[in-house]
This record gives structure tokens, sequence and C-alpha cells, in this order.
């Protein structure tokens, strides 16, 4: 790609040109196109938005590999939905000054976002959301897994993260017994 | 199962560590990097101990990484609740209470097993009208050294981010994670010696050094030098520092203190700094007025100043005014007369705060000790004002809508702890400490080294637990 310094002008004309095109045409592993709104897509991932800055976005499919099509037809209708819906909240700065960013719950239409998704594609959408640099994205689905564990037993939570459990009965009941007044319920 | 797949099974056990590949195609595997700063550290304290049981790689996150540690404190919300601890005191004259202690230490402590409610710390939720707290960690077993004499009176307190530093009369300091109910007792320093005829010697402090995430404690001291020119004792000041898992014993400063500040009052912590009061009254070379806060930036261990609010009518008096950290920003707070107007100056930086006049609150009739802002909530704050021997303490919430206060907590329901069989009391709890409350996830005995040597041993206990 030739980049002209000397005629910051030019460039942003060339950019203009390019950016006619209100969307952006996404390509999943298995070869699947999806198209997002650029302006969405620019704003909700950090790295969607490096692309479209960088001009290596393809008009005939920028390339996936990473996503499956099932995980990127979500991202695309998340980013679509977010566009079409008005700015959140949870990304305009509070102007109090405090020194954590807190949560912000998500919005009606995130809860029934997430709340449709089967286990396998709510996780498969973490990762995505993870890759692309989403940071709401990443928090609304966080948010709904950590709801889904609340009361679990450690045997349940191995069953939702498929997680092989690696410990001896001796080495559980350990465990158990070091802070026993945390297995009881509230 | 093709060969492609098998590849990708294989890479994502690799990132995992735990996770299974029974089912290759559905799995919902995710790197432990994501679960545990992102999803792990949304969860309660209470739950993440109790998921230390579903792998090894979920322990080794949930016990001793500190990057959870931090992430875990980002999610949480700017804190609505207190925690409330009250404070042993002494309810005869010293005399008499040592004279009791010696002869009838043994079956004293006996009859107080059986006659004390549970010493420890206290949960306050809103909304403002709650009078009702819950124990949330009980400590009548204290660390060894004050399990056979839980009477030793406290003297302060410090505390971050859920952390609570505990210093006794005796000298002792221990640290406290309520919300794991886990406890680890300091080692001990030359520095907790006060010098003779000297009373409150110390101003502790309690902070999170920003770069590493370890949390810091810090000891303000004076002590007595001889001075071998003069053959002359003389007093001096030093700060010694304590970082929590790393540290075997404190380290003093090789840098003393710039200027002296006021013994008793502990630093508020805030954005990497500890913020002490300086003691203008003994500020010596001929100064009379003090250039601000003393400032102890955690990361580089280094000494500053923070330049004080521009109060006027009257200046700034260091002795009555009061500073903490609230909601994520730095208050110092006084009492203006003729017409008692509590003023509260919000300062959003440690190093170059810009201060703003927030409150002037006229609308109370405080009694004589300066009520502290701890709780900042959307509707109201949350004041409390400190007891002494002649009267309780108690927390009061003022609400922004009323203009109104209510005492919350009713807190001379937790008075009265051990008692001794003739019915006079020994140590009574009339002071309280009032903080907000925060969830901790850091686990204080994993992260203390084993102890090298006797004299530097850092104990643990296991704690007293309610049913």
């Amino acid at each position: 790609m030739e980049v002209d310094k000397g005629k910051g002008e030019a460039e942003e004309t060339r950019k203009v040109a390019e950016a006619d095109r209100d969307t952006v045409t996404l390509k999943s592993s298995d070869g699947k196109l999806f198209e997002v709104s650029k302006e969405a897509a620019a704003r909700l991932s950090t790295v969607l938005a490096g692309m479209i800055a960088g001009g290596s976005i393809d008009d005939n499919g920028t390339d996936l590999k990473q996503i499956g099509s099932e995980a990127l037809e979500n991202v695309v209708d998340y980013c679509n939905k977010h566009a079409n819906s008005i700015p959140s909240a949870a990304l305009i700065s509070s102007s109090i000054s405090f020194n954590t960013a807190p949560f912000k719950e998500p919005e009606e239409w995130e809860r029934k976002f997430v709340d449709r998704l089967s286990h396998d594609a709510l996780f498969d959408l973490v990762e995505a959301a993870n890759f692309l640099g989403m940071e709401r994205l990443l928090d609304v689905t966080c948010h709904k897994i950590s709801e889904m564990m609340k009361g679990k037993s450690p045997d349940q939570i191995r069953e939702v993260f498929n997680i092989k459990n690696d410990y001896t009965k001796e080495e559980l009941e350990e465990i158990r017994q070091e802070l026993a007044w945390a297995f009881y319920d509230d | 199962m093709s060969g492609a797949d098998e590849g990708a099974v294989a890479a994502v056990a690799a990132t995992g560590g735990c996770i299974s590949n029974k089912r290759p195609r559905s799995v919902p595997h995710l790197p432990m990097e994501i679960v545990a700063t992102e999803i792990l550290a949304r969860l309660t304290v209470k739950t993440l101990l109790r998921f230390r049981s579903v792998c090894k790689a979920w322990r080794t996150a949930i016990s001793s990484d500190l990057s959870l540690v931090s992430a875990h404190q980002k999610h949480q919300p700017p804190p609505s609740s207190l925690l409330i601890f009250p404070v042993l005191m002494c309810g005869r004259p010293d005399d008499d209470h040592r004279r009791c202690c010696a002869a009838e230490e043994e079956e004293e402590e006996e009859e107080e097993k059986k006659s004390c409610s549970s010493m420890g710390f206290y949960l306050w939720d809103p909304p403002l009208a709650t009078s009702s707290v819950t124990l949330v960690h009980a400590v009548d077993d204290m660390p060894p050294g004050e399990r056979r004499c839980p009477r030793v009176p406290h003297r302060a307190l410090a505390h971050c981010d859920g952390l609570v530093l505990v210093a006794t009369s005796e000298g002792n300091v221990h640290l406290f994670n309520p919300s794991a109910r886990q406890a680890v007792t300091l080692p001990w320093s030359p520095g907790g010696v006060a010098p003779p005829n000297f009373h409150g010697h110390q101003a502790f402090g309690l902070g999170r050094d920003p770069r590493s995430g370890a949390y810091k404690a810090a000891r303000y001291f004076h002590r007595q030098v001889l001075v071998v020119a003069t053959g002359c004792h003389e007093l001096t000041t030093g700060m010694e520092v304590f970082t929590v898992g790393v540290d075997r014993r404190w380290r003093e400063m090789a840098m003393q203190p710039p200027y002296p500040v006021i013994p008793g009052r502990t630093a508020a912590s805030f954005k990497g700094s500890l913020i002490w009061t300086v003691d203008e009254y003994h500020l010596g070379g001929g100064a009379t007025s003090a250039p601000g806060f003393l400032r102890l930036s955690l990361e580089d261990e280094a000494f500053g100043v923070t330049p004080p609010p521009p109060c006027s009518h009257p200046r700034l008096d260091y002795a009555c005014c009061g500073v903490s950290e609230l909601r994520g920003e730095l208050c110092v707070f006084r009492m203006v007369e003729p017409d008692s107007a509590l003023e509260m100056w919000m300062g959003d930086d440690a190093v170059s705060p810009r201060w703003e006049l927030r409150h002037a609150i006229r609308d109370a009739v405080w009694s004589s000790n300066l009520p502290r802002p701890v709780l900042a909530l959307d509707d109201g704050i949350v004041f409390h004002v400190q007891g002494s021997s002649h009267y309780h303490g108690y927390a009061c919430g003022y609400s922004f809508q009323t203009r109104a206060f209510e005492e919350i907590a009713k807190m001379h329901s937790l008075r009265g702890y051990h008692y001794t069989r003739r019915g006079a009391s020994i140590a009574v709890a009339n002071k309280f400490f009032v903080i907000p409350y925060r969830e901790s996830l850091l686990q204080l005995p994993c992260l203390v080294p084993p102890p090298t040597e006797p004299a530097a041993a850092l104990a643990t206990t296991s704690l007293h637990c309610p049913r």
C-alpha cells in the first residue's frame, strides 16, 4: 500500500471516497459474508476500527479466519442493533472522576440479545468479542456468564465450562475444610 | 476427528490448561486469561472461594493471581456499605485493669468465653433508614499473640480496597480481609515501640502500589535516639513500609519524613499515595505553617506534599481538619464556626489536586468530635462521629433531599464485650472504627512467605466462623 506523506489532503480525500460505503463486509472462517454498519463496527471494535482506519478492509469480504459464521453473525447482529439503539450511556465517559470504572448494567435489548443465545454460542461470542477488541460486548457476555454461575455448585460449573476435575478426593476435602464457611449457603 | 480439529483442540488445551477435549466441536472452552479477568472477576469472594474446587487452574488463579485481585476490584461498584469494627477500650483506670489482668487472667478467660458477644467486623447496608447490622467476620480468636488477652485495646485502623489494618496498644499490627475471613499478624518492629513517656507515637497507612498491584502498609513513628556527640537523647521520626506478600520484615525508609505528622491520624489512601496530616505545632526550624499534607507515593516510595484546599476565613487548621478518600476523590473536611458548618473540599489528584468546596452542611447539631464523612451515596453522605470514654460514637446519614440527619446502624447495640463475672466492665466498645466496605480477593495466608526465623514469624490463623 503506497502512502504519500507529503499530501495529507489528498490522502484525506481518498479516505473520504473509501468511506462512501457505509457498511463493511466481513468473511467468517467458513467463508460466509456479513455486512455491518461501518460506523458501529469502528465504534464498538478496536480491531475493526484499526482495520478501517488503516485501509485494510476488503470490499469483497475482510477475512476473519479466527471467527466461525455463527459467532460472526452474532457479532454483526450486535453491531447493527447497537447502531440503531440510542447511544449507550455506558460508552459516554462520566464527568465524575471515580478511580474505578464500574460496570454499567446491560440495557434491555442487550439483555435480550444475550439471553436468547445457547451456552456454546455465548462462549464463542466471548472469544470473538475478545479477539475483535469489543469491550462492551465482552462486558455484556461475560456479565451474563457470571450471572449464570451464581448459586451453582463446582460440579455444575465444570459442566458449563466443560472442565475436567483434576483433583483427588482427598484434595477436594482439604479445600472444603480450609474455608468451610464458603461452602454454606447464605 | 480430523487432523485439523485435533490440532485446534491441542492448542486450546495448551492455553486453558484444564479444559477437557471430550467434546471437541461444541466445547465452550475459553482461555483461562479471559475466564479469570473477565468472568471470575465479577463474582463475590465467597463464591470464588467455593470455586477453588472446580479445578487446579482455577484455584491457582483465585488464590494467587494479583491481576485477578485487581480485575476483581475494578469490577466492583463504588462502596455503598459500611464495615463497623468495635474498638476495645479499658473501662477502668489503667492500674486497676493491670492488676485485674494479672490476678484473674486465667479465670476470666474462661468466663469471658461464655459471656461475650462476638467481636468482629459488622456490615451495614443502605438504605439510610436501616438500623441493623450483620456480623461478617468474627474475630473472637484474634491472631496468635492477642488470643490470650483479647482485651488489648485497639489503637488505630487503616483500610484500603476492603483490607483492614488494626494496630493494638501492644504494638502488634494485624491485617484482615473480612470478606475472605482471613487475618495475618505482621512482624514485630522496633518502630512499634513508643519512646519513654510518649503517648501515641505512630500513624499508619495502608495502600496499593498502582504499578505492582501489591498492598503496602506504612508506619510513621517517633523514636528516641542517643546522640553520641552530646550524650543526650533526642526524638526523631521515621517511616517504615511492609509490602504484603513480599516483605518478611518492615523496611525503614532511608529518608526521614520531611514533616512531622499528627500521631494517631491514619493516612488517607488515595490513587497510589498515602496522605497524612502534618503536625503544624512541631514543624521545627521556625516554620509555623505546613505546606500541605505529607504524601508517600507507594510506587517509588518517595515523599511529597499534597497541596491543601484554598480555605480562607479562617485558614486551614491541620489539627482540626480531617482527610479521607471518598468515592474516588480526596476529601478534606473541617468545621467552620460560628454556625458549625461542615465544609467538605473535594480534590481529584494526590500530587496537584484541583479543589472544589462541594458541601457546606449547616443543618446539624454536631457533638464535639469532628464528624468524618465515610461513605458517599447518590442521595446522601454517611458521617461517623467518634465516641470517647464518656459517650458512645454514632453514624448518621445525611440526605441531600431532606437535608435531615438520621442515625444509622445503632452501634450502641454492639457495645459491651468482655464483662467479668462481677459485672464490672473490663473492656467495652465505646468507640468504633467505621469504614466503607468493599470485597477483596487478596488471600492473606497464601501471600505471606513462610517464616524464616521465629522472631519474624508471620503467623496466620484460621478464624472462628459464625454458624
